[in-house]
């Protein structure tokens, strides 16, 4: 039974992802794998906020709540329809050639990586240290205290080790699996984050696809999904892998809205944004970035009336779906690590020895073996032959979101307050996983210059730039 | 130019619309990334299997802690203190601590309390090098009957530093 409930909450998050990505992108065709894949990362994106909305409202979590979504999700589905249309999903048949055998190696590797992330997740229960005390603690307090029980964790000082002001999406994510299997399991609890993290794979081979032909769009996939730095994060229960993922699609789709793509896909950079905001803090630096990156870029390269008036309607969009979470951040009491409170010139300006030694350490952590699986190495050498030939502007936006992603992490390790050297033993391997992602498109971009794919120029705002 | 240079060679009924060059380049970067690919197959069956040991004995572990406190907490919440753990070494911050929150989350909506609601319990191993994240807790009996608290648990280190066990003194009938 809490198998079949388990599929029924999955299913429920590819419909509600589903209505949101029709929402999102009226009724434009687009292949049944990106389709899947964004249904997914969307439905993982809008039930927390969702479930977190009515939280706010008092409702207890539970299968009634779950049941209202799903049944209100099923009947937004027909204003859509009749306003906008609903995504059509298209299936071809691939034509394989000669070359294709080459996919082989690349298509086990993915399949084993999914495997593996799958089989370590649902054999055990929360270890991870971060995985019990935040993601875990809040995810089982969410699903069993509701209204004035819940006001009281939040402020209950004693409970800090769960890290009171830390983001939701995560925590709601498991907590809607809790009350649709009606207990607490934090071994089946991680099936939403691994429903995620498929999602994600997907995800990324369609995005390589649209760029790459077959065999090299399958590589890069598996480099990216089995990287020992996801293998060893996808399937903790952390919210570092839904953030990465979550970012991916950000940046993904920015840079299409940006090289002259439609407003669905500031959409989708934009609630993906929001998703990045809602799963970690430091979701929210990298949200305004984007903002940044889609307003000088943006400016610089679309037509100035479209510019406005989609970067202003995704911008409210997006805004109004974030503040309810920014406002009750806010409202809750900061009392460690609270980042902004140590940030000031002083600060920086008397921890500004640690620049040079961190710097030194970024470098070594995303060039070490075996970690990243050659891809910051590839990435590297791929934009360096494209500086030198056919430069991907794609590319060189990313580079761009990569270094002021980086620049985040940078200013955060120069005003800790914690000791340095520990902070960064235990924290890197994550925060490179953030940044992976990048690094993967970063690869895929340059790639597409130097080896482009005709058969999909037509298709992609960015192959025919 | 590459249209120009495509038809002239006679390219243009290629399928894949690639030129000769284009093919030398395909395949030098097929090349390399099928070479990143084969190596991806060296470490991540390692790493898994690293994962998949050391995952399986912190579950074991973690088991037996979670039947021990929730059979403790059956009746109530409890008090939790540590005695004789050195705050400048690891096994506070990384065992028992770890082991306090495991057991936090697995007894929850019973407490485990080892401060009163206004003292904040860090959570972060690097915290704990700041200073003792857990000063003394001595709440009075009237706390304790407000809180619900049915015992109070003592966490102590062995002399020789290895092993440790929890003393359970009923705080009420």
């Amino acid at each position: 039974m809490p198998l079949i409930s388990s599929i029924a909450y999955l299913m429920l998050l590819g419909l509600v992802g589903y209505a949101a990505l029709s929402l999102f992108l009226g009724c434009e065709k687009r292949p049944l794998a990106e389709v899947f894949a964004l249904s997914g990362m969307l439905g993982c994106t809008m039930v927390p906020l969702i479930l977190f909305w009515l939280s706010l409202a008092g409702a207890r979590l539970g299968r009634t709540v779950l049941l209202g979504v799903f049944i209100a999700s099923l009947f937004g589905l027909y204003p859509i329809w009749r306003k906008r249309g609903l995504v059509v999903p298209t299936w071809r048949m691939p034509r394989l050639t000669k070359v294709d055998w080459l996919l082989a190696p690349s298509l086990v590797l993915i399949v084993w990586s999914l495997i593996t992330v799958t089989q370590l997740a649902l054999k055990y229960p929360l270890i991870e240290w971060d995985g019990v005390s935040t993601w875990g603690f809040k995810a089982k307090i969410l699903a069993l205290a509701s209204g004035p029980e819940l006001h009281d964790y939040f402020h209950d000082f004693s409970l800090n080790f769960s890290h009171l002001d830390y983001p939701l999406l995560t925590p709601f994510l498991t907590a809607g699996l809790y009350g649709a299997i009606g207990e607490v399991d934090d071994t089946l609890g991680k099936a939403g984050i691994l429903f995620l993290f498929w999602c994600y794979a997907i995800f990324v081979y369609v995005a390589a696809r649209t760029h790459l032909p077959r065999y090299m769009a399958a590589a890069v996939t598996a480099l990216a999904v089995s990287a020992p730095l996801v293998l060893r994060w996808a399937g903790q229960g952390t919210a570092d892998m839904p953030l990465a993922i979550f970012y991916a699609g950000s940046i993904y789709y920015l840079v299409r809205w940006i090289l002259g793509g439609t407003i669905g896909d500031a959409w989708l950079a934009g609630i993906f944004s929001v998703a990045c905001l809602f799963t970690k803090n430091e979701g929210l630096p990298l949200a305004v970035i984007n903002l940044f990156a889609a307003t000088v870029f943006g400016w610089k390269n679309l037509p100035r009336a479209r510019y406005a008036r989609e970067l202003g309607a995704v911008v409210i969009g997006c805004g109004v779906c974030a503040l309810p979470w920014i406002l009750f951040r806010h409202s809750l009491p900061h009392i460690d690590e609270n980042y902004p409170g140590h940030l000031n010139l002083s600060v920086i300006a008397s921890n500004r020895d640690r620049v040079p030694w961190l710097l030194n350490q970024f470098f070594l952590w995303m060039f070490r073996q075996p970690d990243s699986n050659f891809v910051w190495q590839l990435a590297a050498g791929a934009l360096v032959i494209g500086l030198c030939t056919r430069p991907s502007p794609a590319a060189l936006i990313m580079l761009f979101l990569l270094l002021a992603h980086l620049s985040v992490y940078l200013l955060a390790y120069t005003i800790t307050p914690l000791p340095l050297d520990y902070l960064v033993f235990v924290t890197w391997k994550r925060l490179l996983l953030h940044t992976f992602p990048a690094g993967v498109f970063i690869l895929m971009f340059s790639l597409s210059k130097i080896v482009p794919n005709p058969a999909s120029a037509s298709q992609s705002p960015i192959s025919a730039e | 130019m590459r249209k120009f240079f495509r038809h002239k060679i006679g390219m243009h009924s290629q399928p894949t619309g690639m030129v000769p060059s284009d093919r030398v380049v395909t395949a030098l970067v097929m090349t390399i990334l099928l070479f990143a690919v084969v190596n991806a197959y060296r470490n991540p069956p390692d790493l898994v299997a690293q994962l998949d040991k050391s995952t399986g004995a912190a579950a074991e572990n973690t088991a037996s802690l979670d039947k021990l406190f929730r059979k403790i907490t059956a009746s109530g919440n409890i008090v939790l203190r540590y005695e004789g753990f050195d705050y400048s070494t690891r096994d506070k911050q990384e065992k028992v601590t770890f082991e306090y929150i495991r057991a936090a989350y697995a007894t929850y909506p019973r407490r485990i309390y080892v401060a009163d609601a206004t003292t904040p319990v860090p959570q972060t191993e690097t915290e704990y090098l700041v200073g003792d994240p857990w000063p003394a807790f001595n709440p009075s009996k009237t706390w304790l009957d407000d809180h619900q608290v049915v015992a109070t648990i003592t966490a102590r280190r062995q002399p020789d530093g290895t092993t440790r066990y929890y003393e359970l003194s009923h705080t009420q009938p």
